[in-house]
């Protein structure tokens, strides 16, 4: 158990508007958090990297995770050195020197569903759609068609063994009608999980809404909000009571006594209700609302995909650091522009160096996140050690659309069926289906094809 | 233990009551009234008493136990209030001495009362008395929905589940009684939120949808070109339409999107169109190509439902168009071949996949249809906001990207008025700030600017300066001589609207006040008779006169109908009705206030007609009035004034047969002014077995008259109570029996049956009558029970209301303008009365 409280969970909110006191983690009946079947395990003469066939049953099960970048990358700069297991991280992945030995990146991938063909324009729609899906999306603004994603093959077979099959979380919301490509739905743009053919996972972007849908309880949330409310307002109308108190004679304060007593009795109340839904969530402070700036945001969701996982509330989550041809302007590292307006940089130097000062910085989102994943040790070594993270977009060259030779990242051992800290060189254009069918594997939720796969990926 | 301050104040009092002080030092003046009045009382009152009292109540012979040779000190009143109350009460209304005794005359008699009356009550009333104290006053039911009312316009019955209020002194607005406990406190957070979800409206709760069309979501007529981004380029004579469903009427923008496709750098020109063909918009796009386009805007209103908008090319637009006036284009030439056909096809196609011309990137065609977007309702009729809303939301916030700009400044803008308003006078910028900072934790949640000034309108409406009306002096207030503040022109103004509306001061009283007119005579004068003309007035009615004459009572009370066929509980609201529409009549008219016993007129409706027996379409009506009732004249009827009311008679009687008894009561208690003494300890029961069977109510009550511990007030009780005895226990008169309704009171007055009965007292007890009326006034004005001192002042409103027989409304004004009503005495740790010197012994 003691392992559990020093995940030092302290991400740094600028304005928390709750009042969740701090809690070591998972104090209580351990409700609905997997706690059982982490205590289960006996410290062990049996070695977590034995292969056997229920490897799900005793060891620590395998987690899947799929992060979403748009636009594209610098190619050049996004190249590693070497191959195989001697290899140099690249300028723009400097930032995973801590995990490098945790990590295997993957070159030659692609979509070919992704290219034009027929149907003309809409590349960051189709980049999208293809990245965990392989499959080519219907050109329409109305009735979509794709088919299912990786993460929600894994999901629907796990259904069950966790209190949510998946999570999918982003930082700009979606939008399910119009066309937001040349003609391609909006949901297209907007989503990378999908659970059928025409069903995208619509993904969650408010920390708290996220925070309440995993931990919480039926309309807690609604109960939580109102009893913030009703708690500022108590505050204040507490101090009205006291000030006039300090100008009243002995008659009148006993009679306004009366009602401070009565508001009192109601704040304890309210306290009393928290207290107790408080011993079934997690130690982290989420505060209501939409955060701002864009590191909080993200970085909240990856906390609380850490905490999903460290809690088993799931084993299978996605996350779109923005939606394809995501807009955003990165003014933490100095870019004040439009992302998806340079990833066009028609090969100037000063806009190719903008879009290597982004790609720099999400990257650095994902070591933050694998970091944490690693510092939350589990029988197996750490949570990172028991994953597959992946990283990547499903465009190379922004600038002039490409969907192969991907930018793809995988971090973590899937519980010691991976070898990793390689330069995985992969034929060229191998569909990245491939991919998806091994990964599939090692999560003990096999699939006989994806999309345009052709079978699993042997280079792994 | 009894602090120095205490017992000065003790002996202070006693100066007044009694005009000995013990172990006092002399203020001369204090002390020359005092020695004048203990003088007097050797003289005049002892005298009296010695005369005609002691024989039966002295030490050796105690008449009903009472032994008044202790009277003769009449420094020891205060000690033995009730026996001096008592003999008061009784000689004053000629119950003692009994009839078998030699009496005193009338002279003497009213010598004797006002020697007992000025001992116990002596104040120095040309030494202004002061002006007393009230605790702080949480408002009552009727008060807190009055006050929700006038300040939001909103006339829900938040208040009908509280629990009921707490009644001190008669009333239930009295501030020592009202009480807070935790239930209530929790009743009125309950209630607040829903008022501030009614007052104010959050218009982002209100769905404003936003719909697009693009793509193979658009449907064409005529030959047409696809291009890579999945624009449509349409030929000369085609045309493309869209469908959009709307759920809700109001207000909508659309933007239609497009371009000239050409190199040419030609502009081509567009018309949009509704269903039938009627140009809602034309205008003109420049060249673009590839995913680019350019836009237009408009806004119109439409109904919920389906909505089509048609595009096409224009050879050119008019000269001298206008969008203002698009109808001048003529109606669209094509328009036949939108037809159901036609839409039928285009709504098969949508959403299959458009096959993109290949040959169009560099080609010069004619009108690009990108997009139809629309979005809305954008705007609400006016009317779906309530009336508070533009009251209290003042400004609004800038909204950019989603956030909100200066939230403080608007909040402020909008909480101040509202403030000042509800907390009933100035509110200083730190507090503001706090209600501020609610606001701007909504919207820094991510909720809108409506939802956080519904969240602060929550937390003032359970603030305790709404709940509360807690009187306290300026910052730069000095007292006055007595220790006493006068009320400030705003406070007074509060103090005058509950009084008498029983709510919130309204926009025109605040106006006045804030200028300090209130303290001017005149325009005090003013305000009231404007206030008394309002119909808000007919609070004191249902607070005041409902009270005072116990109408409250009559809730819930039941009667058996097989004896009384006519009764039902409906006819009850009406009752009250009556009898609060007769105060009414009073108040507004400033009739005479004994006029409310002896009116020859009353206010009745259909169904009080018929339990009347009055008929209802003979009567002429003397004047209309709203829920159906009108005056008419009683003169042909039995009945005379409230005491002939069904309302009255009903309220007191037994659920099977009337009680003279607690008639007389209630005319002691509520007309005259005396109400009875508890009986003494240890009466003997009514032996019911001694009256015959078959007696007369009259007979039966005769053996109260045969126990002397009970004559005494039973005599004159009894009498009042037979008067009425011609009306059952439901009001209704009793002409088909043999009733006996004669009676004689004190003094000769002999009368039969109640018209008799109400003239006489309306005639012999006026003055009693207008003092009774005085001082529920004062008492419910001042929301606390009167003390001795408050004696001098009722003294000097009736006096002053002789002249012109007591209107009643004249009453009223006298109460404003009395100290009591414009004083106050705050209880603080700083107010020491400047300390009359009073130490030394008598």
């Amino acid at each position: 158990m003691s392992q559990m409280n020093q995940s030092g969970f302290s991400p740094t909110i600028v304005a928390s508007q709750t009042r969740l006191n701090r809690r070591t983690l998972l104090r209580g009946a351990g409700l609905a958090m997997g706690l059982p079947l982490l205590e289960a395990m006996t410290p062990l003469s049996r070695s977590v990297f034995a292969s056997t066939p229920d490897v799900a049953d005793v060891a620590s099960p395998v987690r899947m995770a799929f992060l979403f970048v748009p636009n594209g990358v610098i190619m050049p700069k996004w190249r590693c050195e070497g191959s195989g297991d001697q290899w140099e991280l690249s300028p723009t992945l400097s930032s995973l020197s801590p995990v490098k030995s945790k990590l295997n990146v993957i070159s030659g991938l692609a979509h070919d569903n992704g290219e034009g063909k027929q149907d003309g324009a809409g590349d960051h729609a189709r980049a999208a759609a293809t990245f965990l899906t392989s499959a080519r999306p219907l050109k329409t603004s109305s009735r979509v068609k794709l088919g299912v994603s990786v993460d929600q093959i894994a999901a629907t077979q796990l259904s069950g063994k966790t209190r949510m099959p998946s999570i999918e979380l982003g930082l700009t919301p979606s939008r399910g009608a119009g066309s937001c490509d040349s003609g391609y739905s909006c949901a297209y743009s907007s989503n990378i999980s999908w659970r059928s053919e025409t069903q995208p996972m619509a993904k969650e972007t408010i920390p708290r809404l996220a925070f309440e849908r995993m931990f919480g309880s039926g309309d807690a949330h609604l109960r939580r909000e109102t009893n913030l409310v009703r708690q500022s307002i108590l505050d204040v109308v507490a101090e009205d009571a006291r000030r006039l108190m300090t100008k009243v004679g002995d008659t009148d304060r006993r009679k306004l006594d009366e009602y401070f007593s009565g508001i009192r009795e109601v704040e304890l109340r309210i306290q009393r209700t928290e207290e107790q839904d408080e011993q079934a969530l997690p130690d982290i402070d989420v505060p209501y609302g939409r955060v701002d700036s864009f590191k909080e945001h993200a970085r909240l969701m990856l906390d609380l995909m850490a905490i999903g996982f460290q809690t088993d509330t799931t084993r299978v989550a996605t996350f779109m650091l923005d939606n394809a041809g995501g807009n955003r302007s990165y003014v933490d590292v100095g870019v004040k522009e439009a992302h998806h307006g340079l990833s066009h940089h028609r090969e100037q130097a000063e806009t190719v160096a903008k879009i290597e000062k982004i790609d720099k910085y999400l990257v650095e989102q994902y070591a933050y996140f694998l970091e944490k994943l690693d510092s939350i040790k589990e029988p197996g070594g750490s949570i990172l050690d028991n994953s597959m993270i992946l990283y990547g977009s499903g465009l190379s060259d922004g600038n002039r659309h490409r969907h192969n030779d991907l930018p793809i990242l995988l971090a973590g051992g899937a519980g010691g069926r991976i070898r990793t800290n390689r330069h995985v060189v992969c034929k060229d254009d191998t569909p990245m289906g491939n991919l998806f069918l091994s990964m599939l594997d090692h999560m003990g939720t096999p699939a006989d094809s994806i999309g345009d796969s052709v079978g699993r990926l042997v280079e792994l | 233990m009894i602090g120095s301050l205490a017992v000065t104040r003790f002996a202070i009092m006693l100066v007044f009551a009694f005009g000995h002080v013990v172990g006092a030092d002399e203020p001369n003046v204090v002390l020359d009234q005092a020695r004048e009045v203990e003088n007097r009382w050797q003289e005049s009152g002892w005298a009296l008493l010695e005369k005609y009292c002691i024989e039966c109540h002295n030490r050796d012979f105690q008449e009903a136990e009472l032994d008044l040779t202790s009277m003769q000190d009449d420094s020891t009143a205060a000690d033995n209030a009730m026996v001096w109350k008592r003999v008061l009460q009784m000689v004053r209304f000629g119950a003692m001495p009994p009839d078998d005794a030699i009496l005193p005359s009338e002279a003497e008699r009213r010598a004797l009362v006002d020697s007992i009356d000025r001992s116990l009550y002596h104040v120095a009333c040309d030494l202004r008395p002061k002006a007393g104290r009230v605790t702080a006053r949480r408002l009552n039911r009727a008060e807190y929905r009055n006050s929700i009312r006038d300040l939001f316009g909103l006339d829900f019955r938040v208040a009908d589940d509280f629990p009921s209020d707490e009644v001190g002194g008669g009333f239930d607005n009295n501030a020592d009684v009202l009480s807070m406990p935790p239930m209530l406190l929790e009743k009125y957070i309950e209630s607040a939120e829903k008022i501030a979800s009614l007052a104010i409206l959050d218009p982002s709760e209100l769905k404003s949808a936003e719909q697009e069309r693009s793509g193979d979501g658009i449907g064409v007529v005529g030959d047409s070109k696809t291009e890579s981004f999945y624009g449509r380029i349409l030929s000369d004579d085609a045309f493309a339409w869209v469908e959009f469903d709307l759920t809700q009427a109001g207000k909508y923008r659309v933007r239609f999107q497009g371009s000239a496709w050409n190199d040419k750098g030609d502009s081509k020109a567009y018309a949009i169109y509704d269903k039938q063909g009627t140009p809602l918009y034309a205008g003109e796009f420049e060249p673009k190509r590839g995913g680019d386009n350019h836009s237009a805007t408009f806004s119109q209103e439409f109904e919920a439902g389906k909505h089509f908008f048609i595009v096409a090319p224009l050879e050119q637009i008019p000269k001298d168009f206008d969008n203002d006036n698009p109808a001048s284009l003529g109606t669209f030439a094509k328009i036949s071949k939108f037809d159901e056909s036609a839409i039928d096809a285009g709504r098969k196609q949508f959403g299959t996949p458009l096959v993109v011309d290949r040959d169009v990137e560099s080609a010069d065609l004619g009108l690009m249809v990108r997009r139809f977007e629309i979005v809305g309702p954008t705007e609400f009729a006016k009317s779906q906001y309530p009336p508070s809303q533009s009251m209290i939301v003042r400004r609004i916030p800038q909204l950019k990207d989603e956030r909100y700009r200066d939230v403080d400044d608007a909040a402020k803008e909008c909480l101040k008025p509202l403030m000042e308003r509800m907390f009933r006078g100035p509110v200083d910028d730190e507090t503001i700030g706090r209600y501020v900072k609610l606001v701007e934790a909504a919207t820094g949640r991510g909720q809108s600017f409506h939802r956080g000034i519904q969240i602060a309108l929550t937390a003032l409406l359970i603030s305790p300066r709404f709940l509360f009306r807690v009187e306290l002096p300026d910052e730069n207030a000095k007292p006055e001589s007595e220790g006493d503040y006068r009320l400030s022109s705003v406070q007074l103004a509060t103090r005058l609207s509950y009084f008498l509306w029983s709510s919130t001061p309204d926009d025109e009283l605040l106006r006045v006040a804030r200028e300090g007119k209130l303290h001017n005579e005149k325009d005090l004068r003013r305000q009231v008779d404007r206030m008394l003309l309002d119909p808000k007035a007919t609070s004191l009615a249902t607070e005041f006169a409902a009270q005072w004459l116990g109408l409250r009572n009559l809730q819930g009370i039941q009667r058996d109908t097989e004896r009384f066929p006519s009764f039902n509980a409906g006819l009850l609201d009406s009752m009250v009705d009556e009898t609060e529409q007769l105060f009414t009549h009073l108040l507004k008219e400033n009739r005479p206030a004994g006029e409310l016993i002896d009116a020859d007129y009353t206010f009745i409706n259909s169904s009080l007609a018929k339990f009347y027996g009055l008929a209802w379409e003979d009567q002429k009506p003397e004047s209309q009035l709203p829920d159906g009732f009108r005056r008419v004249s009683l003169a042909s009827t039995p009945r005379r004034g409230v005491l002939t009311h069904a309302s009255v008679l009903t309220l007191t009687s037994y659920p099977t047969r009337t009680s003279p008894v607690q008639r007389g009561k209630w005319i002691l208690e509520n007309v005259l002014g005396t109400p009875p003494p508890d009986p003494p300890p240890n009466v003997p029961e009514l032996d019911a077995t001694k009256a015959a069977a078959g007696a007369s109510i009259r007979e039966q009550l005769a053996l109260h008259r045969e126990n002397p511990a009970c004559a005494s007030c039973h005599r004159v009780m009894d009498q009042l109570g037979f008067g009425f005895e011609q009306f059952d226990a439901i009001g209704q008169f009793r002409s088909t029996e043999n009733i006996d309704a004669t009676g004689e009171l004190p003094g000769g007055r002999k009368f039969a049956g109640g018209q008799e009965l109400a003239g006489i007292l309306r005639s012999t007890e006026s003055t009693r009558f207008a003092t009774t009326v005085t001082e529920k006034l004062l008492g419910f004005a001042l929301g606390r029970e009167l003390s001795p001192n408050d004696r001098c002042v009722t003294d000097q409103i009736v006096a002053a209301g002789e002249a012109r027989d007591y209107r009643l409304g004249d009453l009223v004004k006298s109460v404003v303008a009395s100290r009591p009503f414009q004083y106050f005495q705050p209880e603080t740790v700083n107010s020491v009365t400047p300390p009359v010197k009073v130490e030394s012994s008598k």
